[in-house]
């Protein structure tokens, strides 16, 4: 019996890992649009001349006003994957006009980005300034994506004159990271200790660290869209967001050890308001008999989003948590609706957004799958 | 409006007394305090929607509306209590 089950396991592996294998090979084969298909989006053939001068500069002529400028393309890396940014620099320097060409951003982020007018910022500054320091202000909010675009600006500019660049160093350690790991030693010592009134003490000083600092403050919860990029090879910035590598592979890291999955318990701030939540109504734990097919539910639209994110080659199609709807008011009606449905649910039963439809809690589970059929291997 | 907010607070005394909750001072206090958040989150919300901004006003009555619903699933807790 026991061989069966670790059979079945190693099989629903091999599936699923075969699967992601794929969608990653098929989405880093899609043909995207050229660079002069960008250009020609915004600067039209009938009324513009463009000619090529780099990988990251054209010049282009002005039919109508006999006008000559200059045009720069450069990319940066923002929150779920590239974006990148069209700009046109004229005779002294100035930039006259910015456009977003392509991004993987969140779109309730990036529309913050559209309506907070970030790209007007950009008109009349003069484009060394970007080599230097960051001469337009980022939209609260939308941070990373921000500055993402001002990056982008700045690399297309340093490529497309061949200007070597040394790049500003952030701190690796800071506010966040301290937390981060405070979060995870807290959740390993909590099931250490036997000591029950210092366990719940340090149970909801937790939570509250929790949901305070990693979510209302930073907002800055293990996202399945991060996650879905970080399969397709878009890796953030380790020193501006070392958090996120502490994050997601301490979390793994001690499920290998430990098989405990202590983001979940611990250091998840949206779980930490289901805790709340669960306190405030005294809700009770949900455990029915068709448990293990709401489960099923939950892995099958997990696994079939991130195949589709994969395979499309866009982490934005993976983005279907509700936490930037609790921790920052930005989303799209229907998660706002979904929010609104697991916090009435959370009064009554423990965290249904954890066991029912986080996708984070299926990824934890494949890890630990990843880990049952390694052990498996050399079992009898 | 004031009529049917004086029915609705002689109403609640006897409510709570066929329900048998031991209320004092400070749980009237603390319902009442509910009760003025929840009319003005109500208000506010239907004012924006009738003041042409849908938009907000549906934010407002989601967002105050949430946490009006879940202080409520609280303060009946808390009422229950002894």
């Amino acid at each position: 019996m026991r061989f069966v089950e670790r059979f079945k396991n190693q099989l629903t592996w091999i599936v699923v890992t075969s699967l992601i294998v794929l969608a990653v090979f098929i989405g880093k084969n899609r043909s995207e649009q050229s660079k002069q298909e960008i250009i020609q989006q915004y600067y039209l053939e009938s009324k513009y001349q463009i000619r090529q001068v780099n990988q990251n500069k054209w010049i282009i002529y002005d039919i109508s006003d006999h006008n000559e400028n200059l045009l720069y393309l450069g990319k940066a890396y923002g929150y779920n994957g590239e974006v990148e940014v069209l700009f046109e620099v004229d005779k002294d320097s100035l930039i006259q006009k910015t456009f977003p060409a392509s991004h993987q951003e969140t779109p309730s982020y990036f529309d913050k980005i559209i309506e907070k007018h970030f790209f007007e910022q950009f008109q009349g500054k003069k484009v060394a300034e970007f080599l230097k320091n960051k001469p337009v202000n980022a939209v609260s909010g939308a941070t990373i994506t921000s500055n993402a675009i001002i990056q982008a600006t700045k690399n297309g500019y340093a490529q497309g004159e061949n200007i070597s660049v040394t790049e500003t160093k952030y701190p690796l350690f800071g506010m966040l990271e301290i937390i981060v790991l405070y979060l995870f030693v807290a959740g390993i010592v909590m099931s250490k200790i036997k000591n029950q009134k210092l366990r719940k003490t340090l149970r909801w000083l937790t939570i509250f660290i929790s949901l305070i600092f990693l979510g209302f403050i930073y907002n800055q919860p293990i996202s399945y869209s991060r996650l879905s990029g970080l399969l397709l090879g878009n890796f953030p910035d380790w020193h501006k967001e070392f958090y996120f590598y502490i994050l997601f592979t301490g979390s793994i890291v001690i499920i290998f050890i430990n098989r405990k999955n202590v983001y979940c318990h611990s250091v998840c701030p949206f779980g930490a308001a289901q805790e709340i939540l669960a306190k405030t109504g005294r809700a009770k734990v949900f455990r029915p008999a068709y448990y293990k097919k709401l489960k099923f539910v939950q892995r099958f639209i997990a696994l079939t989003v991130v195949l589709a994110a994969l395979s499309l080659n866009n982490p934005v199609i993976a983005n279907y948590e509700v936490f930037s709807a609790f921790f920052q008011l930005t989303a799209n009606a229907i998660l706002f609706a979904v929010l609104f449905i697991v916090i009435i649910l959370s009064l009554f039963i423990k965290r249904p957004w954890c066991h029912f439809m986080c996708p984070i809690d299926s990824v934890f589970d494949y890890v630990k799958l990843t880990r049952k059929s390694i052990t498996g291997l050399w079992k009898k | 409006m004031g009529f049917l907010y004086t029915i609705f607070a002689i109403s609640a005394v006897y409510w709570a007394k066929d329900l048998k909750l031991k209320m004092n001072w400070w749980k009237w206090s603390i319902s009442a305090v509910w009760f003025i958040f929840l009319s003005v989150t109500i208000a506010g919300g239907f004012t924006l929607i009738g003041e042409n901004e849908l938009r907000a006003g549906l934010y407002f009555l989601g967002v105050f509306g949430t946490v009006m619903i879940v202080s409520g699933v609280g303060l009946i807790q808390l009422i229950r209590s002894k």
